[in-house]
């Protein structure tokens, strides 16, 4: 039969899922599933497997536990013997058992082929058989078959009978962080090693088998400073990774010494590369202490089960100076001339390959060997440098340095377009190599740039790919396990090669709609259950870009960062203006439209969110903590973009000068965000006993993810309609304040006290014309009876309420019954009138308010006469200050776009003299001008 | 013999002169209270807060200077001031969150320049981090720079006296400035300077003082300047190489002795929307090899030239506006503007010698209606200062 092509077999198997009806929903696709007709009743099915394989155990376990989920009756687990009883066989393929079987049924496996983790699985009519070519590709055979399981009215648990044979592309692929990803389920766990090991059995069942990121447990990422409680939980649960194929990886440094680790060191006086900051030293030629370092390390790594040792060199220096090397000391100068840095890397890498093949053979060595970027070995990323500068320190040092490594080391590389890594791995013949996939901040929470993981795939399952950047900082799950299928398998639908820009962000969270519209809903469907994964698959659909929404312009320039210079986040010297890569595409704009159609994206997932609300108890606790993490923070991130886009709608009607539209529009805003606060916080508060991804909460000052608070949300609409409608004021004050003195009691003396300040001209003034009126910012009536009736009812509204004026009113002015239009006033919403009139001199200040904002509350003083007049306060006033029976001496309010203050007092002395103000009477006409102004007056 | 003298006189010297600490580092949580004398670098540790509390004063003496790295300071009605010319930075500050709430600094300022590229040397500089200042007073300092900071707030200050610069921003975002007021001391350069600043509102704030009153230099984008006052500035707004896409709104500029505003070398798509320039010695705008500017809704007049534009100026939006009574301009760019929607006539404010540009009406009481009522962008809207500006029916 001629050989199909393996990048067809995935698009077959894909193709015949799709087809075939009540099709499974397997994450990662095999390499080739068969449906071989009618189905395999797994009910009260024997299981047998190989007696003392661990592997077999953790598999017959999680077939067992899958048929109970699904409400069936697993049969007994049993030691293989004869296999011709009816039964679920699962072995490794060196098993004699597994060879009968093989011979059997003519099943086409062997060790070499599929190969390490790879696996058949044979239906027939009374036996299932799955074979591994190892334990760990029996493993996976059984997860493969655990998502094959389904629930049959008629037959109970079933699965559709099918032949799959399967293998990885990579067989180190994507990645979860151990302290920054596991962690996170057992947030608020009281047994927080069942919360990591419910993560590894997760990851186990969607076969991702790389774990990294311990570092935030090592202080200056050194294992030797790591306490003994961590480091007899770091070594359980990675043996209990290791067991289900996880391989445990961690960085560490070449430095030789770390401060606070090492005694005896003179680290002020170092005269070698130093990293101050950080408490790193680091030497090539200094043998004794380094060897001394990497024994201690090697000893650590093995007794923690690690599987994977990443080892990172100087990290500086760019192209001209890499890792520093110009810097090293007297000693290493000695040794080595200024071209060869390769002999002194070679020396320094084979001193921990020598101490690790010694004391752990078992842990895979990989290092960024400095420059880590296969593009470096292009001249073109460095117009400004020299030809034989940048030769020596990229390509000849590459090769060179390969001759002389240590064959177990394996050389690691961002992951670079096509063409450049072929020449890059040119350099590192008979390597296996490390793509560390781009490292990059998303604006939202899934994405499919995973995509371009077969980029660098050369058919070398040896190979590793590690997953660095693009998930957001709680939640991982669908971004892991897209990652692990687009490295076990990189032909699968939609993959592509990346050809200058990984990340887009206007495209990677709703494109390509292979990974949309088909492996998003398969992925949830597999990891939360068929019918709530239903539900779920539209929140990671929708292309809600939770950073994005929070913070627009930190995210833009993120995402911009990438489009300019698309290399940046892979570049060992980030500052290096000599390497530019051109520019990859336009910068996005922030728009209106683009947070609108986050408005639309967090809409959708709310929907979801709330479909699937009331299937959460099907849930395990941990996903239920995931769900959770979307379920509390949606409405939020809701109501935020809703408050964004009326501030961008309205900044560009301001920008074409439409600013009582604009206003309008953060009026509704505003009315709008308080029904999403409210809805919010109602959501919040039905699960504030449901645990959170993140340890310190949503809102915690150090350490919430929730920034801007709803609080602050709201007062960026505020703010925002502030600033719409300061526009619409029709007037502002000039150079000097310009007041207004109506002739009356006490004229004089208000006019010599505002005379004291050099921003203000006076005038006293006789007539209450709006002409006369519109050439003032604000105008004092002083009592007097020479007032015309429509200037007083007229005039001072359509001043104070269209031009914006302010007015302030004394003693009897305040509609005191001696009045001359008796107890009424301009302004009734205000003050109406004035209730009567009092022989006392203390004035309290009872609130703080803005007419008086350097008087505290409780503070008293007394005015100038004898009594004063009590202003009643009207719907829309407030007492400034009061008596001390609390009775109002001076009401006031703003009406239209002016402000109004009813001042009960006089501005003359006890003995009915004109005098330059003074005690409270000053301070109220400073304060009332001041306020109504918004002009500070400044004395000469 | 003289290398014993020698090492006797250093044996010596430090006896007498005992070397003193040159920094001491604080408590993680400290609180200042009464006076407090500085006269050494006072450090602020990594993830420390120094509260400065209510009625404190803090003198800084020769030596003196505050930093702080990953740390918080809060000073609420405190009083600093110097009684020396610092060579550094008065306050020091990296990845910090700030705050000063009704505080007064005094004499906060360096010593003279000894090169002019030193010559706005600020008193506070803070790299990344929060900064907030409001209801402040500063007397005679030296500017507050921020640099890297992605939200900041400034509000009610007052800046009197101001040396050399009141504020610097340098690749700063989400700035507000709002409501302040600045006034120019005989030291003064300029008082506000935006170098590669986004996304940021400066509102309502009043300028004095024949200096330069807002600099927005560079790529400087998305920013709203909006209903600022500037009396007797030298240049009202100055605007200078590729800032783009900012929005002048409302601004008054009042007698400046030079020009009122001032676009050179500038990047595309700004807008100038009812701002009013009276009185300007040399131009009410002055628009320099800059391209896609749009000038609408807004007053020249009594200036020497109302509108002058180079000509490596191209395809800018003049349209809407009034020039007026300026000494200078030549009767072909009258007819220019006014074939492009542009008044040529008084615009009737109300009382323009003293700052009040409001717009007469005969339903105010005038004997006519100013000719920039609804005669604006977009229609039904008025020129000048006022944009709702309506005539009464």
């Amino acid at each position: 039969m001629k050989k199909i092509p393996m990048f067809l077999t995935v698009f077959l198997a894909y193709s015949v899922l799709t087809i075939l009806n009540a099709a499974p929903d397997l994450v990662p696709m095999p390499k080739s599933y068969e449906q071989t007709g009618g189905n395999f009743i797994c009910d009260n099915k024997t299981i047998y497997i190989e007696k003392g394989n661990r592997q077999c155990e953790i598999a017959a376990d999680e077939i067992v536990k899958k048929i109970k989920e699904l409400s069936g009756t697993p049969g007994e687990v049993k030691a293989v013997g004869k296999t011709s009883d009816s039964g679920i066989y699962i072995l490794p393929c060196s098993n004699s058992s597994a060879q009968s079987l093989i011979k059997e049924f003519s099943l086409k496996i062997t060790a070499e082929d599929p190969g390490p983790q790879g696996y058949i699985i044979h239906t027939s009519p009374e036996r299932l058989i799955i074979i591994g070519s190892d334990n760990i590709g029996t493993l996976y055979g059984a997860m493969t078959f655990c998502q094959m399981l389904e629930k049959s009215v008629k037959n109970g648990v079933q699965i559709i009978s099918a032949d799959v044979y399967d293998k990885p592309d990579y067989r180190y692929r994507s990645e979860m962080s151990f302290d920054r990803g596991l962690e996170h389920w057992a947030t608020g766990e009281k047994d927080k090693t069942e919360a990591y090991k419910a993560g590894i059995d997760t990851l186990m069942r969607f076969k991702v088998n790389m774990i990294n990121d311990y570092h935030t447990l090592f202080a200056k990422m050194d294992i030797r400073t790591v306490s003994p409680e961590t480091k007899r939980f770091i070594k359980e649960i990675n043996q209990y990774a290791i067991d289900r194929g996880i391989y445990p990886g961690t960085w560490l440094n070449t430095n030789i010494a770390t401060e606070g680790v090492d005694k005896g060191i003179d680290f002020e006086n170092w005269d070698c590369i130093r990293y101050r900051k950080k408490g790193l030293l680091y030497c090539w030629s200094r043998d004794k202490i380094a060897e001394k370092k990497i024994n201690e390390c090697m000893e650590l790594l093995k007794e923690c089960n690690f599987r994977f040792l990443f080892l990172h060199p100087i990290d500086g220096g760019g192209i001209e100076d890499p890792e520093l090397w110009s810097h090293r000391c007297k000693q290493c100068k000695g040794k080595w001339k200024d071209d060869e840095r390769w002999k002194a890397s070679i020396h320094q890498y084979n001193i921990w390959a020598d101490v690790l093949k010694k004391k752990c053979p078992e842990i895979m060595f990989v290092s960024p060997i400095y420059p880590y970027a296969a593009t470096y070995g292009s001249i073109d990323r460095f117009p400004g440098v020299n030809k034989n500068t940048w030769k020596q320190n990229s390509v000849d040092y590459w090769t060179k340095v390969n001759k002389g490594l240590d064959p177990v080391i394996i050389p690691q590389s961002w992951i670079a377009q096509r063409g450049l890594m072929d020449k890059y791995r040119q350099h590192f013949k008979g390597r296996s190599l490390a793509i560390y996939s781009h490292s990059f901040v998303p604006l939202g929470y899934f994405g499919t740039w995973h995509r371009f993981n077969k980029t660098n795939y050369y058919g070398n399952p040896n190979d590793i790919f590690t997953l660095n950047g693009g998930c957001d900082r709680y939640e991982k799950w669908l971004n892991v396990i897209c990652d692990c299928e687009y490295t076990w398998n990189t032909n699968a639908p939609g993959s592509e090669y990346f050809t200058g820009l990984y990340y887009d962000a206007e495209k990677d969270h709703t494109e390509p709609k292979e990974i949309i519209d088909e492996w998003v809903p398969r992925a949830c469907r597999a990891l939360y259950g068929k019918e709530l994964g239903e539900k779920i698959a539209p929140i990671y659909q929708a292309g809600v870009q939770n950073l994005y929404i929070m913070d627009p312009g930190h995210g833009l320039q993120l995402a911009n960062k990438q489009r300019r210079k698309p290399l940046a986040e892979v570049d060992p010297t980030k500052k290096d203006e000599k390497s530019e890569g051109s520019v990859a595409a336009p910068d996005i704009e922030d728009t209106a439209s683009r947070m609108a159609l986050q408005v639309k994206a967090a809409e959708k997932a709310m929907k979801a969110l709330e479909n699937a609300l009331p299937n959460i108890n099907s849930m395990d606790k941990y996903l239920r903590k995931s769900f959770m993490y979307f379920y509390k923070r949606m409405p939020l991130w809701y109501m935020t973009a809703r408050a964004r886009y009326a501030c961008y709608v309205a900044s560009d009607l301001q920008r074409d000068g439409m600013y009582e539209s604009a206003a309008g529009v953060l009026e509704a805003g505003l009315k709008s965000f308080e029904k999403d606060y409210a809805h919010a916080h109602k959501i919040l508060e039905s699960v504030k006993d449901e645990p959170d991804l993140n340890k310190a909460g949503l809102f915690a000052k150090r350490g919430g993810d929730i920034k801007p608070a709803p609080e602050e949300v709201r007062k960026m609409l505020n703010d925002q309609l502030e600033s719409s409608k300061v526009v619409l004021k029709p007037r502002r004050p000039g150079p000097s304040v310009m007041v207004g003195i109506y002739k009356g009691l006490g004229a004089e003396g208000t006019k010599a006290f505002l005379d004291q300040f050099k921003n203000v001209k006076t005038d006293i003034i006789d007539s209450l014309t709006l002409s006369v009126l519109d050439r003032y910012d604000c105008i004092f009536i002083m009592q007097t009876s020479s007032v015309k009736k429509d200037d007083y009812f007229f005039n001072l509204p359509r001043y104070v309420n269209e031009s914006g004026g302010g007015v302030i009113f004394q003693h009897e002015m305040c509609g005191f019954g001696r009045f001359a239009f008796g107890q009424k006033t301009p302004f009734p919403e205000i003050s109406p009138c004035a209730s009567g009139r009092k022989d006392a001199l203390e004035v309290i200040m009872e609130k703080e308010n803005p007419v008086l904002p350097d008087m505290k509350k409780g503070a008293n003083t007394t005015h100038m006469y004898y009594d004063h007049i009590i202003p009643k306060v009207g719907e829309n006033g407030f007492a400034v200050v009061v008596d001390k029976d609390k009775e109002p001496i001076v009401v006031a309010g703003t009406s239209g776009y002016g402000k109004v203050v009813f001042d009960g007092n006089v501005n003359i002395t006890k003995d009915d003299k004109e005098s330059t103000l003074t005690d409270f009477n000053a301070a109220i006409a400073k304060g009332a001008v001041e306020w109504m102004t918004g002009v500070k007056l400044k004395k000469k | 013999m003289r290398n014993l003298i020698y090492i006797a006189a250093v044996f010596f010297s430090v006896l007498i002169f005992p070397s003193k600490s040159e920094t001491a580092e604080l408590e993680r949580k400290t609180a200042w209270k009464g006076t407090v004398d500085i006269s050494e670098k006072i450090t602020v540790p990594a993830g420390g807060i120094l509260t400065i509390l209510p009625g404190t004063k803090v003198v800084f003496h020769k030596g003196g200077e505050i930093v702080c790295r990953n740390g918080t300071l809060d000073a609420v009605d405190a009083e600093f001031e110097s009684d020396y010319r610092s060579e550094n930075h008065f306050f020091s500050f990296e990845s910090s969150n700030v705050k000063f709430k009704n505080c007064i600094f005094r004499n906060m300022y360096p010593g003279r320049a000894r090169y002019s590229y030193d010559k706005n040397r600020s008193f506070f500089y803070a790299l990344y981090g929060t900064f907030s200042m409001t209801g402040c007073s500063l007397e005679k300092c030296s500017a507050i720079e921020l640099v890297w900071i992605e939200k900041s707030l400034i509000e009610n200050n007052l800046f009197n006296d101001v040396y050399q610069r009141a504020l610097t921003f340098r690749i700063c975002r989400n700035v507000v400035l709002l409501r302040n007021i600045f006034e120019a001391g005989n030291e003064s350069s300029e008082l506000l300077f935006l170098n590669c600043v986004d996304d940021s509102s400066v509102i309502l704030n009043r300028f004095y003082g024949n200096v330069r009153a807002i600099s927005l230099k560079d790529k400087s984008k998305g920013n709203a300047v909006i209903s600022n006052s500037m009396f007797n500035s030298s240049i009202g707004i100055h605007v200078q190489g590729q800032a783009k896409n900012n929005l002048f709104f409302g601004n008054l500029i009042f007698k400046p002795s030079s020009s009122g505003l001032n676009f050179i070398s500038a990047g595309k798509n700004n807008i100038i929307s009812n701002c009013v320039v009276w009185g300007a010695k040399n131009n009410g705008i002055y628009i320099g090899k800059t391209n896609d500017l749009i000038v609408r809704n807004s007053v020249f007049a009594n200036c020497k030239y109302g509108i002058n534009i180079s000509n490596e100026s191209e395809a800018s939006v003049i349209e809407h506006n009034i020039i007026w009574n300026n000494n200078r301009d030549e009767k072909t760019i009258i007819e220019k503007l006014r074939l492009s929607k542009n008044l040529i006539e008084d615009p009737l404010f109300v009382d323009p010698e003293n700052g009040n540009f409001r717009l007469q009406m005969k339903s105010f009481g005038y004997n006519e209606n100013s000719p920039l009522l609804n005669a604006g962008y977009p229609d039904g809207s008025s020129i000048g200062l006022f944009l709702s500006f309506k005539s009464q029916k």
